[in-house]
């Protein structure tokens, strides 16, 4: 008792874990204007500490764009999903959402013939942008591909790029990553030290505009196509599931998942089930995404025009083990859409339902619900908090 | 979960319970004797003091202490506020409704003042009254949240130790947060 007493002899009224407390428990924009109370509430705020409690404590949300300038967000399980409980963000000018992570957005320049190295890390909640400085130019920045991540041991947020120096399967890839911790990009990242099973595919790999990132595990993927075969550009396939035609067949065994681990900056690659690598199947599309902190790998394969298509749900159900690939779910659908997440409530927001309709679609029951927003199908639609994150950058 | 003992009609005790020297009824029900840092002495029933978790373990330390219990960081005024809410906390205990558990907590705090609620944080802290504590932040946390720099620094007794020019740029760095702030 007296030693505990002697603790708690302080100056303060109320002490400071409380007061952390407190504002834990008030909204963003209140937070940032607290900081001029004091020298300790600002120092208190800008802690790495308070702003990682406060992103523990994040309520689900989803990002999506609907036009060009504007994006919004709304409660990701609230059942409506109704437009009451939106937030306007107005996202930088002639950029586009790339991917986001911890309520941070990376965005690159629109016009990627000019600006295609132009990246912006953004986080909207608190107003705040960080241009990065731009990797260096190699060749056609069409053949971009970009993530996003965070790695909770280095505290550090990292921007994997990779380039092809040329536009035909002779040409090299390059790897390089950002750091913001650094502040600077990594280039000629050692890609091939990690053991390769499907070196030739790889060196196939076809980078498309269209990046369809998964972060599992602290490690970033992204589903791509070979070249080979009939291999099409994802957003072609967007195009078509869009205009919901019953759009090209790509075999199954065209995919590929590539990966970065955020932990040692190494890039690397994941195997899809190994039914799929079936020569002779072919699928309309297929996406990646994550379930419950599981890389999915979602399928589509068309039935029959009566009764539209077969979806397929997989996961992974332990990490990095190919033979622990599980089919979770396999829903009728009449229109294509693409899985974006899933609701605590076991329904899972599906994108570009009828060209353009953010759906949520109960995977048992196979019943479809249209949430009354739309969302074409390459639109940006992900999980996303608000979060104080770049506010101590 | 509705049982037939979650009855509405609860039975007698809605008298505000009587701060200062609560000399309550003449039940046997064991009274705990507190002294506060202002040299009051308080008896409190031994189920209600055994909601304080300090004081509980320094009867787990010493089972057989019939002694005052001293409590040298809790002034009177916020101990008998303090000591109000664990009373009606008692009755949820025996009597679990979630709904009208919240109806009093929010009836508790909306007749506090800015002080009362400042005054009665540190104490619950002290005393380590957990469900007290949630409900206190929770209010003072909707109490400022719409509120200027100003009313937040009086509302918690700061002093601005920011030069004006310090200050001048952080509100720069987010002038949207100051925007539709509440009047004074």
């Amino acid at each position: 008792m007296e030693r505990k007493v002697a603790e708690e002899v302080k100056r303060d009224r109320i002490p400071e874990h409380l007061v952390t407390k407190i504002l834990l428990k008030t909204p963003i924009k209140s937070i940032l204007r607290f900081r001029c109370v004091s020298q300790s509430w600002n120092s208190l705020i800008t802690l790495p500490y308070f702003i990682k409690e406060h992103l523990a404590n994040a309520k689900p949300l989803i990002l999506r764009t609907e036009n060009p300038v504007v994006s919004l967000s709304l409660l990701l399980d609230s059942e409506g999903l109704d437009r009451s409980s939106q937030m306007e963000f107005h996202r930088p000018h002639s950029f586009e959402i790339v991917a986001s992570c911890n309520g941070v957005v990376l965005l690159r320049g629109r016009y990627r013939e000019f600006d295609g190295r132009r990246l912006i890390l953004w986080n909207p909640s608190i107003k705040k942008t960080l241009y990065l400085p731009p990797p260096r130019s190699y060749a056609s920045t069409v053949t971009t591909l970009l993530g996003f991540g965070y790695d909770p041991r280095s505290d550090d947020y990292k921007v994997p790029r990779i380039v092809r120096l040329g536009n035909s399967a002779e040409h090299p890839f390059v790897f390089q990553f950002f750091s913001l911790n650094s502040g600077s990009w990594s280039e000629n990242v050692d890609f091939f030290s990690n053991s390769l099973e499907n070196k030739d595919a790889l060196r196939s790999i076809f980078i498309s505009s269209y990046d369809n990132q998964a972060m599992v595990n602290g490690v970033i993927h992204w589903l791509l196509n070979h070249r080979d075969g009939i291999a099409m550009e994802m957003s072609s396939v967007a195009t078509e599931m869009s205009s919901d035609r019953w759009s090209p067949v790509v075999p199954h065994n065209n995919v590929i998942v590539l990966t970065f681990h955020l932990s040692n900056d190494t890039f690397g690659e994941i195997r899809v089930p190994e039914c799929f690598d079936d020569t002779t199947k072919w699928v309309t599309c297929s996406t990646i995404s994550v379930f419950k902190d599981l890389l999915s790998f979602n399928v589509f394969e068309h039935v029959s025009y009566s009764r539209g298509f077969n979806c397929e749900i997989w996961v992974m159900k332990q990490y990095g083990v190919r033979e622990s690939w599980t089919r979770l779910y396999q829903i009728e659908m009449l229109h294509i859409a693409r899985p974006v997440v899933l609701r605590s409530n076991g329904e899972i927001l599906m994108a570009g339902y009828r060209s353009d309709r953010l759906v949520s679609c109960q995977p048992l029951t196979h019943r479809i619900r249209d949430t009354g927003l739309e969302l074409s199908t390459n639109g940006y639609a992900a999980y996303f908090v608000q979060s104080l994150a770049l506010l101590d950058k | 979960m509705s049982s037939s003992a979650e009855n509405p009609t609860l039975t007698t005790e809605i008298t505000k319970p009587s701060t200062e020297i609560a000399t309550e009824t003449a039940q046997s029900a064991k009274k705990i004797n507190l002294k506060t840092s202002d040299d009051q002495i308080f008896e409190v029933e031994e189920s209600v003091a055994m909601e304080f978790a300090t004081v509980k373990s320094f009867f787990e330390d010493a089972p057989s202490s019939t002694d005052t219990v001293p409590l040298p960081n809790v002034p009177a005024k916020p101990f008998s506020q303090v000591i109000e809410f664990c009373k009606e906390q008692i009755k949820f205990k025996a009597n679990p409704d979630e709904t009208e558990k919240k109806k009093s907590n929010s009836e508790f705090v909306k007749e506090k003042t800015n002080e009362d609620l400042v005054e009665m944080i540190p104490v619950a802290n002290y005393l380590e009254i957990k469900d007290l504590l949630d409900v206190l932040n929770q209010a003072v946390a909707d109490r400022i949240q719409n509120r200027s720099v100003e009313y937040v620094r009086s509302f918690f007794g700061i002093d601005n130790d920011f030069t004006s020019e310090e200050e001048a740029l952080l509100r720069e760095e987010h002038a949207w947060a100051f925007e539709d702030v509440d009047e004074d």
